[in-house]
């Protein structure tokens, strides 16, 4: 009974083991995915307002030199309804983008939860005490080992494994379910970030070149302003920034195509440890710019 | 259909990109230096075409986001029933517990009941 108590829990450890490093894929990307999507929704937030203030430069640029002529070239009233009504349109598309990765979130989330299910230790106690009382029956397993191991504990593992098998099959049928679905809405979030990653660096180089126009070039062309050190403050403010403001959402725009490439891995069984590291690493540094995101700062009409 | 979805955004795109290189052109610190330096006229007449590019920049951006925007929609409620029906398992796997703790404190009893015999 004892050996063939090994032959069944010898296998059992070896379809357990590959089960238990299945889950923890799953657990760990799933972690990587709730979280980028949370470090997604920021972004879009912080791309709809440096959309609002670059459409304001641009506004009050236009206007500035519509007005030149009496009358001015444009209607003002008709211009400002038009813009008002164009940069709303666009930031409720943004929030269409914002609920995907909320979405996402959850279903990460819930992707997760299923991987690190916390029973494992109560079912391994289980089996132990089975095992106990299977040994009171028979007096001959109760001495019986394996290595330096007793029964008792290896088939406690052993159980423990088992249900990381089943574990792994369900989130198998899972990904075989909705695999197909993931993978289209990571593959559109990642097309969208790609755009987004343009379009925000368009618009804090407008608001950069504003200030640079009004706090450093026309100072700077002005013979009788005497420039010192806030001067040289702005200038090296504004020359900084110009190179730094975007890199939040060309993080997230890189970590899109990384996860996306990580969820087909993940889906044909060939996602590496070391890939999950270095996804973690990047997700790292996203959360960190997320974080560090702050308002955008405009020039105004200065002239 | 997200395929569809992708081909159209990037055609879409396309027109984004030549419209934000001309915005960005436009109200670049040595474009509007050197606009300033016309006459009243030509100048009004810049602002006027910044308004007119601004506003369809604005315009085509959110127009090109359409397309993957109405696939997001649809999937919706997939993705919401996904997370729902991963919930579910997990549910699922709570139940195995008392299970087994039934069966274990069962066979502690015949285990009892045998070294009793």
């Amino acid at each position: 009974m004892a050996r063939a108590l090994l032959i069944i829990s010898a296998t059992a450890l070896l379809a357990g083991c590959a089960s238990t490093a299945r889950v923890n894929q799953f657990r760990a990307f799933a972690e990587i995915g709730s979280r980028s999507q949370v470090a997604v929704g920021k972004i879009v937030d912080e791309a709809a307002a440096a959309n609002i203030d670059a459409d304001s430069q641009r506004l009050i640029t236009a206007r500035r030199l519509a007005t030149k002529t009496t009358p001015p070239s444009v209607d003002l009233t008709k211009e400002i309804i038009a813009s008002n009504k164009a940069v709303v349109a666009q930031t409720e598309a943004l929030a269409a983008f914002k609920r995907q990765s909320s979405l996402l979130s959850d279903y990460f989330s819930s992707l997760g939860a299923l991987a690190a299910f916390d029973g494992d230790s109560g079912i391994t106690d289980s089996a132990k005490s089975t095992v106990t009382a299977l040994e009171t029956i028979s007096p001959k397993l109760k001495g019986a080992t394996i290595g330096d191991a007793s029964v008792a504990d290896f088939v406690g593992t052993a159980v423990s494994l088992a249900v990381a098998h089943f574990k792994a099959q369900a989130l198998e049928r899972e990904l075989r379910k909705n695999g197909v679905l993931i993978e289209r809405q990571l593959d559109l979030q990642r097309a969208f970030l790609d755009a987004l990653n343009e379009d925000v660096m368009s618009d804090y180089k407008t608001l950069s070149e504003q200030q640079l126009l009004e706090g450093v070039i026309r100072p700077f062309m002005t013979p009788q302003t005497t420039l010192g050190a806030p001067w040289m403050t702005e200038r090296r403010e504004v020359l900084l920034a110009a190179s730094t403001q975007a890199k939040p959402v060309q993080e997230a725009a890189a970590l899109s195509r990384k996860l996306h490439s990580a969820f087909i891995a993940l889906a044909e069984g060939r996602l590496q440890p070391e890939d999950l590291a270095l996804y973690a690493a990047d997700l790292g540094r996203l959360v960190t710019l997320a974080e560090m995101i702050a308002p955008s700062k405009s020039a105004g009409d200065q002239q | 259909m997200s395929e569809d979805a992708l081909t159209t955004f990037a055609r879409k795109r396309f027109i984004v990109a030549t419209l934000r290189d001309l915005n960005d052109c436009l109200h670049s610190a040595e474009m509007v230096i050197g606009i300033e330096q016309l006459p009243d006229e030509d100048q009004a007449a810049f602002g006027k075409l910044m308004f007119a590019v601004s506003l369809s920049y604005q315009k085509m951006k959110t127009a090109a986001l359409d397309p993957i925007r109405n696939a997001i929609d649809e999937d919706a409620g997939e993705i919401d029933a996904a997370a729902a029906s991963l919930n579910t398992r997990l549910h699922d796997f709570e139940k195995i517990k008392p299970i087994l703790d039934g069966a274990t404190a069962f066979l502690k009893v015949i285990g009892r009941i045998v070294a009793l015999v």
